[in-house]
C-alpha cells in the first residue's frame, strides 16, 4: 500500500515532485523531540483514549456555545458564543497555537467528531484486520482500508478538488459576512452547526479526514501557517521507516488507526497537513515517530498554487479587517454590516473590493513584482512557478504576524467581556462566578499601536529574511538574487507600511 | 481497561455530557427563575428593541431576534401588587424611566439585567419612555402600565357537594350546611360578605346576605332569635299574624316571603350595559331542588349571619 492509494490524502496541489522548488530544504535545523525528552508526554499521546480525552471537552463546550448563540442573549459581547469563539478562540488559535503548537486545534476539534465517529464506529477502539492473516471479512463489517475497517460509502475524494481552493473560497465567503459573524450569535451557530453538519456528511461518503483535508476553512489557513510553527510531528529516523514492512502509520494496525490525514509521516517534511492526531505515535511498531519542537518557519516549501493564493487571501483580509474593525471610517462599517444598515448596494462594493483584491489585485501586484525582478535579474535556472512560489512564502510568516497584530487589540480591549460571559454565558442574567457584572476594562489599550508596531517590524525582518533565502536558492549568485527579490522586498515593505498606517496612524 | 470497556465508557461520557450540556442551563434558569425572585413576585420581563423603538414583554432570543417581529408591550399590574421588573436590551444602551411609578431613569445595557420592585399605590396608566436617544425610531419609544384597582381573585371551592351533613339537628346548622352544600358560598361569598364580581351586572357584585336580618327589620338579636325559633318549631310565619313575635312582623313577613320566592324562583341579572354581555352569575331557583322546610333553614341561617353587636347598634 502506498500514500495514494491510502486515503483521502493530503491536498495535491497538483504538483508533479520534479516541479517543487529546489531550494528551501534549509530546515534541517536544530530539534529537541519532546516525546523522548518528556515521557510522560510520551505516555499521554501514546493512550488509546488520549485524543477522545482531549476533544470530549472541547465538544461540550461547542454544544454549549451553540446553544447559547441560538437560545441566550441577540447581544454578542453578552453571548458566549461571540466572546470565546471570535474574541479568544481566535486570539488563541492566531497567536499562540499556531505559531508553538502546529494544528493543535486540530487534535481538539470538535467538527469532526460526530463523522469520525460514525466512519470508525469507535471513540477509542480500533477496529483492525490483517489481510495477510486471511481475517478479510470474517465476521466484521465495514470496508477494510489498510488494516483498519470504516463504515459509510468510504470514497476517494475527487481528484479535481484534491487542493485547498475549497478552502480558500470558503474562508473568503466566510469572512464577507464577518460583521454578522463577529455580532450576531444565531449567526455564529448556523456557520458551525453547518460546519459540524457538514463534516459529518463527508465522512460518511468520503475516507478519512477528506472534510479536514479539503474543506474546513479553518483548516485551510492552518495548514498554510502551521509552517511556520515550533512544532513538528516527523519520523525519527527516515531509514528506519524505510526498512519498515508494517507501515502501519499509514495502513493501521491493532493498535490505531492510519493516518486520518492520507500522510505518509516518513515523507513528512511539512506541517501542513499533519492534523498532530498522534495516531502514528501508537501505530508505529518501530517507535519511530517524533514530536519536535524546532525553530519558527522551518518549513518554506509552498508547493502550489492554491497555498500561494490561501496567502494572499489572508494578508488582504488581515488588510481589510483593520480598516472596517480598527479604522475610523463609518461608512465602511456600514457598508460591511449589512443587517443593520441595510446598505446592501454598499456590502455588494464591499464584497466586490475584497473578492478582487485577494483575488486579483493584490496577487496581480506580487506577480508584478515578482515578474520584474525575475526580468532585472537577468538569465537563471528557476522555473517562473519556482520563483513566484518562493516568493509568496515570505507572506506565510508576515501574514501570520500581521494577524497576530490585528487580533491583539480585540484581545486587549475586548477582554474583559470573557470575565462576563463565563459568570453569565447566555446573557441570561446569570452570575455563576460573580464576574457577571464586571465593567469593560480595556487591557494597556494605551500599549496597543507600539505592540502592533513591534510585531510588524519582527514580521517584516522575518519576511525579509527568508524573502533573501529563498531569493539565494533560487538564483545561487547573490548579486542576481538581491535584484530579484528587490522589487518583492519594496512591496513587502510598502504592505508593512499600509499597516502602520493603520496602527499607529 | 480493556479497549471494550474503555469504549462503552467513552460512548457513557459523550452521551451523558451530550444530555448533561443540552439540558442543566435550562434547567438552572428554569429553577433560578422561581427561586431567583425571592419574594415569588410575578416578573415583567421589558426588552428594548432600538430599531423599531419598542419595549417588548415577548422573549428576544438569538433565534428570533433576526424576525423583528416583537410586539410592544402593555403591562397590567393591580394595585398593592409588588411585581418585580426586569428590564434589557437586545441591542444598544437604552434609558427606562416611568416618573408615574418612581421608577428610574434606569440605564439598561445590552446582555445585562435591570431589576427593580414596583408597587403601584394607585390606578391609573402610567407612562413609561426610553429617554436615551438610542436610534432613529427612540421617539416612538414609550409605553404605558395599566394599574387597576384590586380585585378578589377566584379561589377553587374544592368539593363542596360532598360537604358532611351537621352533626346537630338545629335548623340554622342545617341551613348553614345547604349554604355550602349546594355552593351558595361561591357567589355570595363566604359567610354571605358577598363581593364576589359579576360581569356587566348592574349592581357589580353578587349580593351579600349578611344583612338580611337589619333588611328585614330584626334590628335586635332577640328578635331574630325569636323568627329563627318559630321556624324552628315549624311555625309557618304567616300564622303568627295575629300575634306577633316581634315589632314590625309585617314588614318581616313581607320580607321573608319574598327572599322565599326569590330562592323558589331564582331571579336573572340585570344588565348595566344593555349593549353588553349576560353577567355569568345568576341566582338560580332552588324550588325544585330544596323543600320548604331546608328553604326556611337556610334563610334562619342567613338572619344569623349579621353580626349581633351590629343589630344591637342600628336598634339603638
Amino acid at each position: 500500500m502506498n500514500a495514494e492509494d491510502s486515503s483521502a490524502g493530503a491536498p495535491r496541489t497538483g504538483q508533479a515532485p520534479e516541479d517543487t522548488p529546489a531550494i528551501a530544504r534549509v530546515s534541517n535545523g536544530r530539534r529537541i523531540d519532546l516525546l523522548r525528552k518528556i515521557p510522560q508526554l510520551k505516555w499521554l499521546v501514546s493512550r488509546r483514549w488520549f485524543q477522545f480525552a482531549v476533544v470530549l471537552p472541547n465538544l461540550l463546550l461547542f454544544l454549549l456555545f451553540l446553544l447559547a448563540g441560538a437560545f441566550g442573549s441577540p447581544v454578542g459581547n453578552r453571548n458566549i458564543i461571540v466572546v470565546f469563539v471570535w474574541i479568544l478562540w481566535w486570539f488563541l488559535l492566531i497567536g499562540v497555537m499556531v505559531p508553538f503548537a502546529s494544528r493543535i486545534w486540530c487534535t481538539v476539534c470538535p467538527f469532526p467528531f460526530f463523522g469520525e465517529w460514525l466512519q470508525r464506529r469507535a471513540l477509542v477502539a480500533v477496529r483492525s484486520t490483517d489481510p495477510r492473516q486471511g481475517k478479510r471479512n470474517e465476521g466484521e463489517s465495514g470496508m477494510l482500508l489498510g488494516r483498519n475497517r470504516y463504515f459509510g460509502r468510504n470514497r476517494r475524494w475527487p481528484r479535481v478538488l484534491s487542493s485547498i481552493w475549497l478552502q480558500n473560497l470558503g474562508f473568503l465567503a466566510l469572512c464577507t459576512f464577518s460583521a454578522l459573524l463577529l455580532t450576531r450569535p444565531l449567526v455564529s451557530v448556523v456557520v458551525l452547526g453547518s460546519l459540524i453538519l457538514l463534516a459529518t456528511v463527508l465522512h460518511l461518503l468520503y475516507r478519512h479526514r477528506a472534510f479536514c483535508s479539503y474543506v474546513c476553512p479553518v483548516g485551510g489557513f492552518l495548514s498554510l501557517y502551521a509552517m511556520t510553527s515550533m512544532l513538528e510531528v516527523r519520523s525519527a529516523d527516515a531509514d528506519v521507516c524505510a526498512q519498515c514492512g508494517d507501515k502501519g502509520c499509514l495502513a493501521g494496525n491493532e493498535a490505531g488507526w492510519g493516518c486520518a490525514w492520507g500522510v505518509y509521516p516518513s515523507k513528512l517534511d511539512r506541517n501542513n497537513y499533519c492534523g498532530l492526531c498522534m495516531e502514528c505515535v501508537k501505530t508505529c511498531p518501530h517507535d519511530n515517530m517524533a514530536l519536535n519542537l524546532r525553530a519558527f518557519g522551518t518549513d518554506t516549501r509552498l508547493k502550489g498554487y492554491d497555498e500561494a493564493w490561501k496567502a494572499f487571501i489572508m494578508l488582504a483580509l488581515a488588510l481589510a479587517y483593520s480598516m472596517i474593525f480598527l479604522g475610523p471610517w463609518g461608512s465602511l462599517k456600514d457598508w460591511v454590516n449589512v443587517s443593520e444598515s441595510r446598505n446592501f448596494e454598499g456590502f455588494l462594493v464591499y464584497t466586490a473590493v475584497l473578492w478582487g483584491g485577494s483575488l486579483v489585485v493584490l496577487p496581480g501586484i506580487y506577480a508584478l513584482a515578482v515578474w520584474l525582478g525575475r526580468k532585472l535579474a537577468g538569465p537563471h535556472d528557476a522555473s517562473a512557478k519556482q520563483v513566484f512560489l518562493g516568493f509568496v512564502y515570505p507572506l506565510v510568516p508576515l501574514g501570520l504576524v500581521v494577524w497576530i497584530a490585528f487580533s491583539l487589540p480585540l484581545l486587549l480591549v475586548n477582554g474583559s467581556y470573557i470575565l462576563m460571559v463565563i459568570s453569565d454565558p447566555f446573557g441570561w442574567g446569570w452570575d455563576l462566578f460573580g464576574t457577571a457584572q464586571v465593567a469593560w476594562t480595556p487591557i494597556l489599550p494605551q500599549w496597543v499601536p507600539y505592540l502592533q508596531v513591534a510585531l510588524l517590524l519582527l514580521g517584516l525582518a522575518f519576511a525579509l529574511k527568508t524573502g533573501w533565502e529563498q531569493a539565494t536558492g533560487l538564483f545561487h549568485q547573490h548579486g542576481k538574487a538581491l535584484i530579484a527579490f528587490a522589487p518583492v522586498a519594496v512591496v513587502l515593505t510598502m504592505t508593512v507600511l499600509c499597516f502602520f498606517k493603520l496602527y499607529a496612524g | 481497561m480493556k479497549t471494550r470497556s474503555m469504549e462503552r465508557v467513552a460512548v457513557g461520557l459523550t452521551i451523558v455530557g451530550i444530555l448533561a450540556v443540552i439540558t442543566l442551563p435550562f434547567l438552572y434558569e428554569r429553577s433560578r427563575s422561581r427561586s431567583g425572585d425571592a419574594e415569588d413576585l410575578r416578573v415583567i420581563t421589558l426588552t428594548a428593541i432600538a430599531e423599531t423603538g419598542i419595549w417588548t414583554a415577548d422573549e428576544v432570543r438569538g433565534v428570533n431576534y433576526f424576525a423583528r417581529s416583537f410586539q410592544p408591550a402593555r403591562p397590567q399590574l393591580e394595585v398593592g401588587e409588588s411585581v418585580l421588573l426586569r428590564l434589557k436590551s437586545a441591542d444598544v444602551v437604552h434609558d427606562f424611566y416611568c416618573p408615574g411609578l418612581g421608577i428610574g431613569p434606569l440605564e439598561v445595557y445590552p446582555g445585562l439585567v435591570e431589576e427593580v420592585v414596583v408597587t403601584p399605590d394607585a390606578p391609573g396608566a402610567y407612562d413609561f419612555y426610553c429617554t436615551t436617544v438610542c436610534g432613529q425610531a427612540h421617539f416612538r419609544m414609550r409605553g404605558q402600565f395599566i394599574v387597576r384597582p384590586a380585585i378578589a381573585t377566584y379561589e377553587d371551592p374544592g368539593e363542596y357537594w360532598l360537604a358532611e351533613p351537621p352533626d346537630s339537628p338545629g335548623l340554622v346548622a342545617q341551613g348553614e350546611w345547604l349554604f355550602r352544600r349546594h355552593a351558595c358560598f361561591s357567589c355570595h361569598g363566604e359567610g354571605g360578605h358577598g363581593g364576589v364580581a359579576n360581569v356587566n351586572y348592574v349592581k357589580g357584585t353578587v349580593p351579600a346576605l349578611d344583612t338580611l336580618s337589619s333588611d328585614a327589620s330584626l334590628y335586635y338579636p332577640e328578635d331574630v332569635d325569636a323568627i329563627v325559633s318559630a321556624l324552628e318549631n315549624g311555625i309557618p310565619l304567616e300564622d303568627l299574624w295575629n300575634d306577633p313575635p316581634v315589632p314590625l312582623f309585617n314588614v318581616v313577613l313581607a320580607k321573608y316571603q319574598a327572599v322565599r320566592e326569590l330562592i323558589r324562583g331564582g331571579v336573572p341579572p340585570g344588565k348595566l350595559d344593555q349593549e353588553g354581555p349576560v353577567p355569568p352569575l345568576v341566582m338560580p331557583a332552588w324550588g325544585q331542588v330544596l323543600t320548604d322546610s331546608e328553604i326556611d333553614a337556610l334563610i334562619a341561617y342567613l338572619l344569623t349571619l349579621e353580626p349581633k353587636e351590629h343589630l344591637a347598634g342600628t336598634g339603638g
